[in-house]
């Protein structure tokens, strides 16, 4: 091993999350005792962790300092530089109309303009994703709607799923906390799918259980010493499940997540016949990316609808709709 | 001196009886195991125990001219540093109720505390300097374990982009606090 691999691979990362395969936990110690440079990384990555642990929910909300800002109206960094290339874009693009060099109309064929329009706005739109017409007729219009309009639709209980932060009558609780990651107001198509949730400093184990919509419980971990967990029996499909994890700290007091005023955690699972239709065109049609991010995304598995639109090549005629509808995905939840 | 021959000289000297030397092998490896231990105990105070049992354990056999390769003598101390790091952590799966706070009274150094208060905030005001968006690299990647992937995909970036955010990140703190 040497410290090459070791950046390359994140093992330190791996290492504080305890992660790390037992042979590569030997050989990374080994290395840590002989490299100073590992060694000093090792306790810096530890420093971060530490720091940044008990600070994450502040973190995470909060934003870019405002690049400009006059009055009321503040504009961050991002945006601004944003702004600056749209501009730039639009003038190239309004010289090269008016000098020839571009011509008035063309590209994808999408008519977005038109609005509400669910049906492919040209045949040449329509030739260009064929294995659209593959899918049943109830679920083209969809496809159709988000490749015209830039905006997905997701499926109507998926607000339940997410649920709705609770309102603390008084202020807030101290103490530790942390959160579970995913699945989190989602649907799911493995029966057994990945559970994950944040480390709690000081956690010296986890437990999980899987609840039922009657909050009954249907399945629990043994103790855990990592951060993730797959249910060890198959979930029903087509169930509404909610979870949440315990830790269970070193004075042997105990943390939960998700806790009061948080939404609780639930998910889906995917009904047989709908995972059969998505799987079956997704052998099909592998490479498409784009209509399989936006099915994924219609049907609920936020997750991989993400994935497949993160598949989009760059240099792809869908990519910049893939990035509107990737923005569309993450701002839904 | 290269590193294998600093390792077989430390352990010839050992097993000779020379008292020098167990210094030297504290000095040599007491700062590594105990940084490996720290970050999975996640117990300052029972991991300076965990490598005081390491070294006990490993002089005890050095002495007694147990390890065959002096040259292994990084791996060896690994390996007994990797064996009691299990085993504490089997132990506090099967015995999670410890009465913590008792050990921690008795044991517990007020100017390692004053120390490592300092440094703890120390490490939170760099931190603090960094923009928001690298903080969120860090957090992402050290606290909840996302890969690169995922965390470009969360910041819509490229992957790129992120591993040299990440990288400048790190390397500036720990320039700033790495002991090298």
């Amino acid at each position: 091993m040497d410290c090459e691999q070791i950046a390359r691979d994140e093992l330190v990362e791996k290492y504080l999350q305890g992660r790390l395969e037992p042979a590569l936990e030997s050989d990374f110690q080994v290395h840590v005792l002989e490299c100073p440079e590992c060694l000093a990384l090792l306790e810096t990555c530890e420093d971060i962790r530490d720091d940044l642990a008990p600070q994450a929910a502040a973190i995470e909300q909060k934003s870019e300092k405002p690049f400009w800002s006059l009055g009321g109206l503040v504009v961050p960094r991002r945006t601004a530089a944003l702004a600056g290339l749209a501009c730039l874009a639009v003038m190239v693009f309004a010289v090269g109309v008016r000098t020839g060099w571009i011509p008035g109309r063309g590209g994808h064929g999408t008519d977005i303009s038109k609005g509400g329009t669910v049906q492919p706005a040209s045949g040449g739109l329509a030739a260009a994703f064929p294995e659209i017409a593959a899918l049943p007729s109830a679920e083209q219009p969809g496809i159709w709607k988000a490749i015209n309009s830039g905006n997905i639709s997701y499926p109507s209980d998926l607000s339940d799923l997410r649920g709705k932060p609770g309102t603390l009558l008084g202020e807030s609780p101290e103490g530790a906390s942390f959160r579970v990651l995913e699945p989190v107001g989602e649907v799911v198509i493995d029966q057994r799918p990945l559970l994950r949730w944040q480390p709690l400093a000081g956690a010296v184990r986890y437990s999980l259980t899987i609840f039922d919509t009657n909050a009954n419980p249907v399945q629990a971990s043994s103790p855990l010493h990592f951060t993730q967990w797959k249910p060890t029996h198959k979930l029903e499909r087509g169930q509404v499940y909610q979870w949440q994890v315990t830790a269970v700290m070193s004075d042997g007091k105990s943390v939960i997540a998700p806790s009061f005023p948080s939404p609780k955690a639930k998910f889906r699972v995917m009904d047989q016949a709908k995972a059969d239709e998505l799987e079956q065109f997704r052998q099909a049609h592998p490479e498409s990316h784009l209509v399989l991010g936006i099915l994924y995304a219609e049907a609920g598995l936020l997750k991989d609808g993400e994935h497949e639109l993160e598949n989009v090549p760059a240099n792809s005629r869908d990519f910049a709709l893939a990035q509107q509808l990737l923005r569309s995905i993450r701002e839904s939840r | 001196m290269d590193a294998i021959s600093t390792a077989v000289s430390l352990a010839e000297r050992i097993k000779a009886g020379d008292s020098a030397a167990e210094g030297e092998l504290f000095s040599t490896y007491g700062r590594g195991i105990l940084a490996l231990a720290r970050v999975r105990i996640r117990n300052f105070e029972a991991a300076k125990d965990l490598t005081q049992d390491v070294f006990t354990a490993a002089l005890k056999e050095l002495r007694a001219g147990k390890l065959r390769e002096c040259e292994k003598l990084s791996a060896y101390i690994a390996g007994i540093a990797h064996n009691l790091i299990n085993n504490f952590l089997k132990k506090q799966f099967k015995r999670p109720e410890c009465p913590l706070d008792e050990t921690e009274l008795a044991t517990s150094n007020p100017v390692h505390e004053h120390e490592s208060a300092d440094h703890r905030r120390q490490v939170r005001r760099e931190i603090g300097t960094l923009r928001i968006v690298d903080q969120k690299i860090l957090l992402w990647s050290f606290v909840d374990g996302l890969p690169l992937a995922e965390i470009a995909a969360r910041l819509g970036m490229s992957h790129n982009s992120v591993r040299t955010r990440k990288s400048r990140a790190v390397r500036k703190l720990k320039k700033k606090f790495g002991r090298v």
